[in-house]
């Protein structure tokens, strides 16, 4: 199962507050129907007023938990949908914050990282490969192209200094990888995001979810270790906090491999040797397809479901409050 | 546009009537309380409820846009968006643009060279549909700018930070075409094309001109020359990128027709003249009627399904509802 907006579930908590004015609303009616209706008779139609505000409020939540549910875009199935997509386009994102020059990983990350993109254009020869960087800011430093040499130059080059952007907003540099696909193009899209995941703002999330929405193809390679390392300044001297602490960077783990589920995507850590050759395998998968030439399978979103059961409780409300209980009491 | 994926749900909404009647005009829908109004006041009580009916009306308007809304989404709303999909290679196409300060001069008023030919670039980029396209500039040295791509925008942004000087003094003709056709070297495009653009003399770079365009015609590159600007003296005036000072002065233009046409000649390219703006214009409409290739493409439709906005609006709507009469009104029965 797959939940494509799992945020939706969020309205559940304001869902739980119409109890509150339920409840009020069930006594002040209560009060006035004993001044209505007169004492003699009170017994009796309270305990219908009783039933009515049970299946009136009950249906009421019903109808918004299914509604809420519909909005989740739960998915059970995938569904093969006609795909006429030749070759592939790649865009590498890649995070240069500071915290990209540990060196957990030989020889540091980002030098991994350029041994990477190296390694995944030497094995496709065919494709046509972008670079994206980022730090608070996301920027395309090579624009989507088949020529390997300003790849390799660019790759070689990248380090902090190449923007000066503050920060890390893995959302930017996701969003920047998004918009560096030109129109027009009859191959399909695979963004490649490096990080260690240390993000100061921003819902990679969010955006990541946007690129299986727009199917995407998407991998997220994580760079650096759970233990983590210091970071070193040019001059040699550890770069450290406020306080005078060393600053230890580490991968988070947790949030690249979020990212990777919300984009319904896979997670492969820069540090396994394998890495390049599973990156590989994916492509080849993608270029592959569904197995079913012309096709490829894609999410089914079930929301119909939810909504008619959602819409089935609407009506049972109506409905109830149009019966004449009193004739059953 | 707004399509339907499912729309033999939108059949559900010859029900809404039906609900419209039973909620609020059939003989059943007075939800009430039988009391004697008698006991109070010896007669009848008066009660002006004309807000509260308004209001009222307000509220069923909104119930029902929202359950019209839940009945809209059940057939599947969505935006559909036709996308033109090339199914054939274009060619692939490195404009060389010469930076050196003899660009400056304002022989196309009120603008440079420079300005100009980036004006016109900016046209012959946005009339190519699928044609990769990359930029060299040169100066004393050459860099590639942007390497071939049909991310436009890219090349724009990156044409239109081009400016007089930045790559030094001189006009390294020969390197600038040698970066041209190293990268163009690995391009498997039936058409590699270089449209050199300068008005000067080469006078720097290790490359000669010549040497770049034999590399060129051994690979099958065309080299399309343009020579741009009045010869003669022209007034000019720029900004130096690395003082700040404003430079002005005459110029004595000229620039080595002999080389331009040479370079073209030998790449079974052409060598154009342009002397003003018109003439450069249909220099650049020359060289797309040159380069053109059949183009296949198909259309594709692509959907943004609209379900969540939908379900969106009339959750609200309905709770706005819910809210008025049991909140607001206090609404009992």
């Amino acid at each position: 199962m797959t939940v494509v907006y799992p945020e939706s579930f969020w309205l559940f908590i304001p869902l739980v507050l119409l109890i509150i004015p339920a409840y009020f609303n069930y006594r002040k009616g209560h009060r006035l129907l004993g001044k209505l209706a007169g004492q003699w008779r009170f017994d009796r139609i309270s305990q219908i007023y009783l039933v009515r505000t049970l299946i009136y409020w009950s249906t009421v939540l019903l109808f918004f938990i299914f509604s809420i549910l519909a909005l989740a875009g739960i998915s059970w199935t995938k569904e093969a949908v006609r795909d006429e997509s030749d070759g592939l386009d790649i865009i590498f994102a890649v995070d240069i914050s500071r915290s990209m020059l540990a060196s957990d990983v030989s020889p540091d990350r980002l030098g991994r990282a350029g041994e990477l993109i190296s390694s995944i254009t030497a094995g496709y020869p065919s494709g046509r490969f972008g670079l994206v960087v980022f730090k608070g800011e996301g920027e395309v430093i090579v624009p989507l192209t088949e020529d390997r040499i300003i790849m390799e130059t660019a790759v070689n080059s990248l380090s902090p200094a190449m923007f000066t952007a503050p920060g890390t907003n893995l959302a930017k540099g996701i969003n920047r990888a998004l918009t560096a696909f030109p129109e027009g193009s009859p191959g399909k899209k695979m963004i490649i995001l490096i990080s260690d995941g240390e993000a100061l703002s921003g819902n990679a999330r969010t955006a990541a979810r946007e690129c299986s929405i727009q199917g995407i193809e998407f991998i997220v390679i994580g760079a650096g270790t759970a233990e983590g390392a210091m970071i070193y300044n040019a001059d040699g001297s550890v770069v450290s906090d406020s306080e005078g602490q060393a600053v230890v960077t580490k991968l988070d783990l947790a949030e690249l491999t979020g990212i990777a589920e919300s984009a319904s995507g896979r997670y492969y850590d820069l540090s396994d040797v394998k890495t390049p050759g599973l990156v590989l395998d994916d492509i080849s998968s993608v270029l592959g397809g569904s197995g079913i030439e012309g096709m490829r399978l894609q999410n089914r979103t079930s929301y119909r479901g939810f909504l008619i059961a959602a819409m089935v409780f609407l009506v049972i409300n109506l409905a109830a409050s149009r019966i004449r209980w009193s004739r059953w009491y | 546009m707004l399509t339907f994926e499912s729309p033999s749900y939108l059949f559900l909404l010859i029900l809404l009537p039906v609900f419209l009647y039973l909620r609020h005009f059939s003989p059943a829908s007075d939800r009430g309380l039988r009391i004697s109004a008698g006991i109070w006041r010896k007669g009848t009580v008066p009660l002006k409820q004309g807000g509260v009916k308004l209001i009222l009306l307000f509220s069923s308007v909104l119930f029902w846009v929202g359950i019209l809304l839940l009945t809209l989404t059940l057939s599947g709303p969505s935006i559909s968006i036709h996308e033109k999909i090339h199914l054939n290679r274009g060619a692939d196409i490195v404009v060389v643009l010469d930076q050196s300060p003899s660009m400056a001069a304002r022989d196309f008023p009120p603008e440079t060279r420079l300005d100009a030919a980036k004006n016109m670039l900016n046209f012959f980029v946005s009339a190519r549909k699928n044609d990769a396209i990359g930029l060299v500039s040169f100066g004393q040295e050459a860099v590639l700018k942007v390497p071939p791509t049909t991310d436009y925008g890219s090349f724009l942004r990156r044409l239109d930070e081009c400016h007089i000087m930045e790559l030094g003094e001189g006009t390294a003709i020969g390197m600038g075409l040698a970066v041209a056709v190293l990268h163009l070297s690995e391009s498997r495009a039936d058409q590699r094309v270089i449209i050199l653009i300068t008005d000067g003399d080469n006078n720097a770079g290790e490359v000669q001109p010549l040497s770049a365009a034999s590399m060129a015609a051994q690979m099958g590159i065309r080299v399309y020359t343009i020579g741009i600007g009045a010869e003669g003296d022209i007034p000019f005036e720029f900004r130096n990128p690395e003082t700040g000072q404003i430079l002005s002065g005459v110029l004595k233009s000229s620039f080595d027709e002999d080389l331009l046409t040479e370079l073209s000649e030998m790449t079974e390219g052409r060598y154009f003249k342009a002397t003003s703006p018109g003439t450069l214009e249909s220099v650049f409409r020359s060289i797309d009627s040159l380069e053109t290739i059949e183009e296949r493409v198909r259309i594709q439709v692509r959907t943004v399904p609209l379900y969540r906005i939908f379900i969106m609006a009339a959750l609200l709507l309905i709770l706005a509802d819910l809210l008025i009469r049991k909140v607001l009104l206090r609404e009992v029965l």
